[in-house]
């Protein structure tokens, strides 16, 4: 089981440009800002449109859902939008737990998250 | 006979995962079920991080886990000698609420461990450590 967060990025060439961030690994209080620092590094070379997708997360505690809602201002601030795709299971079960998913679109796949910009 | 497991860290939050990994571990080896097990990864996790940031506010310290099981439950002591935590409040969080809001930063720590436990005490002990037990029923 790894200790660090490694995010793949991968652009999505549609007719509306979006970055696609594939993480593995766990998003906890520790690995948390690699994810905020990476979508600021994004958005400071012009992406305004994220997914992330998140089979790849073995564990999330609430830090990672902080995350997460930090990335999601920021990319509204600069009149985009943040989609998540592909929850593994210990993402999908504490987005229910606290109520993430009242509040956020989350996808079964990341085509169908693609298709919502 | 009575078997427990502990682990000492340091108070850094790059030994989350650890923690993660000994809880695991030491439930396995006391056949718990897999749910058991991820509620107790969370809730162990959200209560380290806090003593980590809250207590001891990112100083060196230490933090013990110790595991232990009965007939009727698995026990989780955690023991540091940070700055008490507020977890006064703790007894009346709002269980069936779904507490996340955009605009709160944070905060949900203290609901995730009450939700996912069954019974939870925190104190101060006489030689000054404070002490949070989680305990979470099984079925044997």
């Amino acid at each position: 089981m790894s200790s660090e967060l490694h995010i793949e990025v991968k652009k999505n060439e549609g007719s509306i440009p979006v970055n696609i961030l594939y993480l593995k690994g766990p998003l906890d209080a520790n690995t948390q800002n690699g994810l905020v620092n990476k979508a600021d590094e994004l958005m400071g070379n012009g992406t305004s449109n994220l997914v992330i997708d998140l089979n790849g997360v073995d564990y999330m505690g609430s830090a990672g859902l902080r995350a997460i809602n930090s990335v999601s201002k920021s990319l509204t601030e600069k009149g985009g939008k943040l989609g998540l795709s592909n929850p593994s299971e210990p993402v999908a079960k504490i987005m229910k737990t606290l109520g993430f998913d009242s509040f956020f679109n989350v996808y079964d796949t990341t085509e169908s998250a693609l298709k919502e910009f | 006979m009575s078997i427990l497991f502990s682990l000492s860290i340091s108070a850094d939050l790059k030994s989350l995962h650890l923690v993660r990994e000994f809880l695991k571990d030491s439930c396995d080896k006391f056949h718990a079920e897999a749910d058991v097990i991820s509620d107790l990864e969370l809730a162990v996790d959200e209560a380290v991080t806090n003593i980590i940031i809250h207590g001891y506010e990112n100083n060196p310290g230490d933090i013990e886990v110790v595991i232990q099981q009965n007939s009727r439950a698995l026990k989780i002591d955690i023991f540091d000698r940070a700055k008490s935590l507020k977890y006064s409040d703790i007894e009346n969080a709002d269980l069936d609420a779904l507490p996340f809001d955009p605009d709160q930063d944070g905060g949900y720590g203290v609901f995730l461990i009450r939700k996912l436990t069954d019974e939870l005490e925190y104190r101060t002990l006489d030689d000054g450590r404070n002490k949070m037990s989680l305990i979470k029923y099984v079925l044997n």
